[in-house]
């Protein structure tokens, strides 16, 4: 029935607006913008309305519904990411993600990992030392950020050098993304049961972001600023 | 003198088309001043800047707020401008009386207030089509479902809002007509009020009509109490009508 509704405005506009312009005699007698031409004024901009509508309808969907946008977060479990992580398993992230690796040979036997750029305590660094690694790699991922049900991916990447001991992770600029929010009138949010009811921060959901690095049971690694979050397998 | 009997209905009737032939003017007015709610709208209700790494985002709120508000104000104003002399000395190109005169306008403006109220909500498509066309680097987020299931809301939201303010405008232009005073006395309440409501918890008869019409969360309880008032204040406008002479 709601998908209707827009036919079903525009058809009584519509009918009223023929009915009007069909009764109203042309000998009015008053002049300009009165009589004839206030409704075709309103003809004209019927017909501009109903062609945003049409366009509306052909425009495709970009966020899920509010239901759906409930269902879908509960979906995205970070916590159950962050604890595959703290274990190890990073082969177990989606494989969409965002992912950059790089690989060095071994050459020391002590690595500082230092952060450049604005990057702060916000990336966290995981080190996991095996036996098993005979190199030292660092991946950088990410997940996408999730916006009200939509997903976008910055996929910005940070950029690795390992110079002697010192692995820098360099963070350059920042990206912009913009968002237009169409919210349905204020005025009759309280009547529709929670749908659409105002932007909110937690609205956008930043998701899992690191760089983890692989490295050999024997390197002894340091972070520079302590961030650094141990792998326990 | 005629021996010929008139229905007050055949009378309204006639009156009611020949109001709509001629009273065209209130909808350039409206197409004007919805397009000025276009117009404002596009700059978005409310933004919010937020970041993450690597990534700051921006958010910005469209809704037909402002037309909606507009439209309703059109209502007020178009109610008030059809109680001047000017308008209500149509009516005596026919066989009239007050009551007939004040059932055909009232009547009209039930039906451009019908009007308004659809093409209010079916602009929130064109501002949507203007803010999807704003640039490809820019995420549009809507949703269809929600949106429809929005605009009958906003229709009847609308449509009632401007019967209860065409009801008060036609109220306070009829008080106006009376008494040429009441057009400095009536704003001069009128903004008093807002700067009590400013002030005021809703101490004041203008803050507690308003808490009691548009703080109602239940829709159909809204529609009841705009419909009660709308016809207490047609009423009392009719009454307040028979008070004024033929010539005034």
């Amino acid at each position: 029935m709601i998908m209707f509704l827009p036919i079903i405005i525009i058809v009584c506009l519509l009918v009223l607006l023929s009915l009007i312009i069909f009764r109203v005699n042309t000998k009015t007698k008053r002049s300009f913008a009165t009589g004839k031409t206030g409704y075709w004024l309103l003809a004209g901009y019927t017909g501009l309305l109903i062609a945003a509508a049409v366009f509306f309808v052909f425009t495709p969907e970009q966020n899920a519904s509010s239901m759906d946008i409930q269902k879908a977060e509960a979906s995205y479990d970070w916590e159950r990411y962050e604890q595959m992580l703290l274990v190890g398993d990073l082969h177990e992230l989606p494989e969409d993600w965002v992912f950059k690796s790089e690989e060095w040979k071994v050459t020391m036997d002590q690595l500082t990992v230092e952060k450049e750029g604005e990057i702060g305590y916000e990336l966290g660094v995981y080190v996991d030392q095996s036996e098993d690694y005979e190199t030292i790699e660092a991946i950088f991922f990410r997940s996408p950020i999730v916006v009200r049900g939509m997903e976008v991916v910055p996929e910005e990447v940070p950029r690795f050098s390992l110079i002697e001991e010192t692995l820098t992770v360099q963070w350059e600029g920042s990206r912009d993304i913009r968002f237009n929010l169409y919210e349905p009138p204020m005025m009759i949010q309280r009547f529709m049961d929670g749908e659409g009811t105002g932007w909110d921060y937690s609205d956008a959901k930043r998701g899992v972001y690191g760089v983890y690095i692989k490295a050999p049971e024997g390197l002894d690694i340091e972070v520079a600023d302590g961030s650094s979050i141990r792998v326990e397998r | 003198m005629s021996f010929v009997q008139v229905k007050t209905s055949e009378v309204v009737g006639k009156q009611f088309l020949y109001k709509l032939k001629s009273y065209g003017g209130v909808f350039t007015s409206l197409v004007v001043i919805q397009l000025l709610g276009v117009f404002f709208s596009l700059s978005g209700s409310s933004s919010h800047g937020t970041g993450g790494l690597g990534f700051s985002f921006n958010i910005r709120t469209y809704s037909a707020d402002i037309i909606m508000a507009f439209t309703i104000f059109w209502g007020f104003m178009t109610a008030l401008l059809l109680t001047t002399k000017a308008y209500r000395e149509d009516d005596f190109a026919f066989v009239t009386n007050r009551l007939t005169s004040n059932l055909s306008t009232i009547s009209f403006l039930v039906t451009a207030g019908i009007i308004a109220s659809l093409t209010a909500c079916l602009s929130s498509f064109l501002i949507q089509v203007a803010a999807y066309i704003q640039g490809s680097e820019v995420h549009m987020l809507f949703n269809k479902e929600d949106m429809l299931a929005s605009l009958g809301y906003a229709a009847a939201y609308t449509g009632f809002s401007i019967l209860l303010f065409n009801s008060i405008g036609y109220l306070a232009g009829m008080i106006i007509q009376l008494n040429r005073l009441f057009l400095f006395i009536l704003p001069t309440v009128f903004i008093g009020s807002l700067i009590i409501l400013g002030v005021n918890d809703g101490g004041n008869p203008v803050a507690v009509l308003v808490q009691f019409i548009y703080f109602e969360p239940v829709f159909w309880l809204f529609i009841l109490k705009t419909l009660v008032l709308s016809v207490l204040f047609f009423a009392l406008a009719a009454l307040v009508s028979r008070r004024l002479e033929v010539g005034r």
